[in-house]
């Protein structure tokens, strides 16, 4: 039986970029879904503008020392709509890194980086980029 | 790569001195809040450590939160942007 696609988006942007929605979740049941830039390359699983930081962090976690100057770190907790995951991750505050993502489109406010994206299964084609749950199938 | 040209962060420092006494001193993955350059509580899940932290008359979105065992690089390239 197939296994049914959760999240699938057609590239947007220029040049053309995946991308998926993701909740933050925040003290109040305060939720901000956001439109964020996948990328697969990006060791880090979340990086946000230096305001949603501030809005959603339940706690600091360690800074790290980036080609985009210095992210600061922050416990944030996340959903994927669709895909079974709804947690606390190691999130990454970075107003120049938001910015970068913004000249392919407007509407990102950030990345989601390979640790989150391993949540689920990603993948792609020639119109489409998507995430879905973890097959039972999986190697 | 940029440097970091603010001045650091109390826990931030504090946690880079005390990561390898942590990491001795605590079983792998235990919580641990940082706060005025001391470990101030540590529990066995964030949200036992939150609660802690808040009995003490403490924020804990103010306290440096982190895990023992757990690495956390002090460098990095965010590879597909710049």
């Amino acid at each position: 039986m197939a296994h049914p696609l959760n999240r699938r988006n057609l590239y947007k942007g220029i040049p053309s970029r995946p991308w998926l929605r993701l909740r933050l979740l925040g003290e109040n049941g305060l939720i901000r879904e956001l439109q964020l830039l996948a990328d697969t390359g990006n060791p880090f699983p979340l990086i946000i503008s230096s305001t949603n930081m501030a809005r959603f962090r339940e706690g600091f976690s360690p800074d790290i020392e980036t080609n985009f100057g210095v992210m600061k770190g922050g416990w944030i907790r996340v959903a994927i709509p669709g895909l079974d995951f709804n947690g606390r991750v190691l999130g990454y505050a970075s107003d120049a890194a938001v910015w970068s993502a913004k000249r392919s489109h407007s509407d990102f406010e950030g990345l989601i980086g390979l640790p989150l994206l391993r949540k689920g299964e990603y993948g792609g084609n020639a119109r489409w980029f998507w995430l879905r749950s973890l097959s039972r199938r999986s190697p | 790569m940029k440097r970091m040209n603010a001045k650091p962060d109390k826990n931030q420092v504090a946690f880079r001195k005390m990561k390898a006494t942590i990491d001795e001193s605590y079983s792998k993955g235990r919580f641990l809040a940082i706060g005025g350059g001391q470990i101030v509580a540590d529990a066995a899940s964030f949200d036992e450590l939150a609660s802690r932290v808040r009995n003490l008359g403490k924020n804990p979105k103010e306290m440096l939160i982190v895990q023992a065992g757990i690495e956390y690089p002090e460098t990095g390239i965010v590879l597909a942007q710049d």
